[in-house]
């Protein structure tokens, strides 16, 4: 310590043209107020602002400076014997001239900074709006890593050995490693944990810095090459201890399981028994997983690299999944895979470049996929060749709020797209343009349009792509619901108001609502195509909203009651309830229909599982013709 | 072997490597205590590598090194506080005064002897105040000699100190510092160049060439052995008396030989011999058997 000191303290004593620099230089605020042209600035604003940006500019190019010469400028003028010839320890050289250092840097910051923001604290705090604490934080932080950075590749390049080349190398590892450790915890959506994963990374690399300099001169000595060949092993094998230890754990916060998901969500299609379930993962801070799920079997396949689970589509018989993989966390364009859903498989690239904010269809038999990008071009591949069928630029897109599309049939597209009508002086007016995209004739025809009052708009089609159902929420809160022509735009009749969750289209075109009567017994009223009524009463309920439509007229009702929801599975042809299973939830929301690609419903085989969740937080495969329930997952 | 016995300096097999190029090769040699010790060698004959990596500023590439009895690699900073070392290079700061050089080592050395070196200064002409880069070649020498000794060292190491001295320097330095320190029984190591000021006071002389300690004796026998034979025959009257010759040439009709085994009784064999009509022997100075031992005509 004593040893340490004494080498502080003889650099700090060599160092005193520095420290008058630095005060000659804490003037120049004070005489650039008398300059003729600056007079017109605020004097203080002046003294502050250039105080602060010189003390800055000066005590980081310093630290860069005495990173690079502190020991890099003896070892290579042969100074080093100088200490190594004295009862001095190396690690009391290392941290004793890093002391100096680090002393110099905050002395010669303080003399500069100090005069300038006491002319003007307030202004100084009105002009860089930060805490001092924390500015002094973060330029003490730059100031210290530029130090040891500087000393770190002062040591190498000055000892012009022919290991530097190993060092670039070993340099980009490092760097691709980083981006290797961090990236996968931005594709989870994960910024607290990558924050703290990076802060602990930096601290590492910090420490290993700090120590690398005793180090250095405990194995290198006096010799320029040796202090590089010490230096080097050090640093990298000290680093590659980080790397492994940050890819250890960043292998580990992928490596979530669905059983690791804290409150899965869970989004299932119509069709098939795969879902995607998501969210964030047990002990794994903000990091979300991502899943394909097969509820019958409990198969689960990781998807990693995308961007977000509304980047995705499922094909209609729910046997196939397409999704965006991004380059990196903030790009714009990605590339679109595709992936059977089966345990074990991967996703395949289609080299099909897309957009962030696209959307995907694919044709009712999954030989052809739609894209529509957020320009508003949709484009039709097909799937066996990879090839771009047809390509149009819908008009307005750009604006629009939402894009729904599917395929009307093989070879049309049908698409809805909801824009603000600039023409109109009612800002509030909004309408739905209806195009479809031939591929035979490769044109692009306007159908319809359908005019709404908000913004606030679901559209969901009939099976068959004949009829559809809107519902508008008007600014008072007040739902409104219409069965248009779904080529048109045309209103066909009134449906039954209600909001979104309680009013459905069924796939032969009926219009499926949920009411009560100002009191909490609730009905499900299905008004037919031909214009029947048949109400199903469905008891006292608190909350309701569909889950499912499955085929023999048969729907699936989620209902809340005093105490728990239930699943409510009624028999609309012949206005009974089939089966009520209590303490049960549905775990898909169910609001694909309004906010999925493909705005069609369609009726789910009998047979097919729904995902559902109990009040003991476990995810269940149910039946719901014969309420046979499957514990999956437990939460 | 008590501590008395335990040589100052133990150097075993060092091998010192940069890259492909051996600046060392297999060096050995022992400094008896109180002795010394010169390291004779031409430039790069890899005195200044030895003598680095036995003070534990470099690591060799293979052998040991001891001072004083321990592994001077291992216990450098303790062995330090016994050993003064004045560097072949002026490796001081050059911005440091005089003054704060010397502050700067009463920090670091319970044995720093203030007086002696304020005293010492004075005697070179040299002042406390002028910075360490503005001094002469000579003067640097002389300040960092200063301030080694001004630690009292149990061994001093001089790497070439005579290196930039003048001549009046340099006859000082031997003739008073170094003989004054001889007489105090302080071990002394020292590489140089000067081999007529070293003659006078080495109790031991080791000669490198080409990385090799290639001689390594007391100089007394050494000069005994050595010595230069002119005679008016052909060399091979040499090996018919059982010479063994460092360098060989001709002389007029005859041969000059330097011969490392010389004794008077063989000598008197080579001039009774029946080719050989006259022959006379001289004695040799040390630089004479260096150049005859490290020079470009040596034998091998």
């Amino acid at each position: 310590m004593t040893h340490a000191l004494a080498i502080a303290r003889r650099d700090l004593a060599e160092r005193t043209s520095v420290f008058i620099a630095a005060a000659v230089l804490a003037v120049v605020p004070f005489i650039l107020t008398l300059v003729p042209g600056m007079t017109s600035f605020s004097r203080t604003d002046i003294i502050t602002t250039m105080g602060t940006l010189l003390a800055v500019g000066f005590t980081l190019g310093l630290a860069l400076v005495l990173g690079v010469t502190m020991i890099g400028r003896d070892l290579s003028e042969k100074r080093m014997s100088f200490y190594f010839s004295k009862p001095i320890a190396a690690p009391a050289i290392w941290f004793g001239k890093l002391t100096a250092a680090v002393l110099s840097l905050a002395i010669c910051f303080t003399v500069l900074f100090v005069p300038s923001y006491f002319a003007g604290t307030t202004s100084w705090q009105k002009s860089w709006n930060v805490d001092l604490p924390i500015a002094f934080a973060i330029i003490g932080t730059v100031a210290l890593a530029l130090l040891l950075f500087g000393h770190l590749f002062g040591t190498m390049f000055r000892s012009k050995s022919p290991l530097v080349a190993l060092d670039v190398v070993l340099m980009v590892v490092t760097g691709l490693a980083l981006a290797g450790i961090i990236r996968p915890l931005l594709e989870g959506f994960a910024v607290d944990l990558t924050v703290r994963v990076a802060f602990a990374l930096g601290g590492a690399v910090l420490l290993i810095l700090l120590a690398c300099g005793a180090w250095q001169l405990s194995k290198g000595r006096a010799d320029r090459k040796q202090n590089h060949v010490a230096l080097s092993r050090f640093v990298w094998s000290s680093m590659a201890i980080v790397l492994a230890i940050g890819g250890a754990f960043t292998a580990w916060v992928v490596s979530a399981s669905p059983s690791d998901l804290q409150k899965p969500e869970v989004s299932q299609p119509d069709q098939g028994t795969w879902s995607f379930i998501y969210g964030k993962a047990k002990h794994r801070m903000d990091y979300n997983a991502l899943f394909a799920y097969d509820l019958a079997t409990g198969d689960s396949i990781r998807i990693n690299g995308i961007r977000s689970w509304w980047s995705s589509g499922f094909s209609r018989d729910g046997k196939h999944v397409v999704y965006v993989k991004l380059p990196d966390f903030r790009s714009g364009t990605g590339e679109l895979y595709l992936m059977p859903l089966q345990a074990g498989a991967k996703g395949e690239p289609l080299h099909i470049p897309v957009t962030r904010g696209g959307a995907y269809t694919f044709s009712d038999d999954s030989t052809r996929l739609g894209l529509i990008d957020a320009d508003g071009i949709v484009s039709v591949y097909d799937l066996a060749s990879r090839k771009a069928l047809v390509s149009a630029k819908i008009p307005m897109s750009n604006t629009a709020n939402r894009r729904r599309f599917f395929f009307a049939s093989p070879d049309v597209v049908r698409v809805y797209v909801q824009t603000p009508q600039y023409g109109s002086l009612k800002l509030t007016e909004f309408a739905v343009e209806i195009y479809e995209l031939d591929l035979r004739t490769r044109a692009l025809a306007h159908t319809g349009t359908y005019r709404c009052m908000t913004k606030n708009f679901g559209l969901t089609v009939s099976n068959d792509g004949t009829r559809a159902l809107t519902v508008e929420r008007d600014d008072t809160g007040i739902s409104h619901a219409n069965v248009i022509d779904a080529r048109t735009g045309q209103l066909i009749a009134p449906a039954p108001a209600a909001s979104m969750m309680k009013v459905t289209l069924l796939a032969d075109g009926s219009v499926a609502a949920l009411t009560n009567d100002g009191s909490d017994e609730w009905s499900l009223n299905i008004h037919g195509a031909d214009g029947s009524d048949r109400t199903t009463p469905l008891g006292k309920l608190q909350k309701a909203y569909f889950v499912r439509q499955l085929e023999g007229g048969r729907i699936v009702i989620a209902g809340r009651g005093a105490k728990d929801w239930s699943m409510i599975v009624a028999d609309y042809a012949h206005g009974t309830i089939l089966r009520r299973e209590e303490n049960a939830h549905a775990a898909s929301f169910g609001y694909e229909q309004w906010y999925g690609s493909d705005p069609r419903r369609s009726v789910a085989a009998a047979d097919q599982p729904i995902a559902m969740t109990d009040s003991d937080r476990a995810l269940y495969a149910w039946q719901p013709l014969t309420g046979a329930k499957k514990k999956l997952l437990q939460f | 072997m008590n501590q008395a016995e335990t040589p100052a300096i133990r150097i075993a097999g060092m091998t010192v490597r940069y890259g492909r190029r051996v600046a060392v090769d297999a060096a050995s040699l022992e400094v008896p205590r109180g002795s010394v010790y010169a390291l004779l060698g031409r430039n790069g004959a890899g005195k200044s590598s030895l003598v680095r990596c036995a003070l534990g500023q470099q690591r060799a590439s293979s052998g040991s090194a001891e001072i004083l009895g321990q592994d001077s690699w291992k216990h450098r900073t303790h062995l330090m506080e016994r050993i003064g070392v004045v560097a072949e290079e002026a490796d001081a700061p050059p911005e440091m005064r005089v003054q704060q050089l010397a502050d700067f080592h009463a920090r670091l050395y319970s044995r720093w002897d203030g007086k002696a070196f304020d005293s010492r200064l004075d005697r070179f002409g040299i002042s406390k105040q002028p910075r360490y880069g503005d001094l002469s070649k000579g003067q640097k020498k002389q300040v960092s000699l200063a301030l080694a000794l001004a630690t009292a060292p149990d061994l001093i190491v001089l790497d070439d100190p005579t290196l930039g001295l003048d001549v009046v320097a340099r006859k000082s330095l031997f003739e008073e510092v170094i003989a004054d320190l001889a007489d105090r029984g302080t071990t002394i190591f020292l590489t140089t160049h000067d081999l007529a000021g070293v003659e006078a006071i080495a109790d031991r002389v080791a000669i490198m060439n080409g990385g090799r300690i290639v001689l390594d004796e007391e100089l007394e026998t050494l000069k005994a052995r050595f010595r230069r034979i002119r005679f008016s025959a052909q060399p091979l009257a040499l090996e018919a008396a059982s010479f063994r010759t460092a360098l060989v040439r001709s002389w007029g009709a005859g041969t000059e030989a330097i011969v490392s085994n010389y004794d008077d009784l063989t000598f008197e064999r080579l001039r009774s011999s029946a080719t050989v009509q006259s022959a006379d022997v001289s004695a040799m100075s040390l630089e004479e058997i260096f150049i005859a031992v490290a020079g470009e005509g040596a034998n091998s």
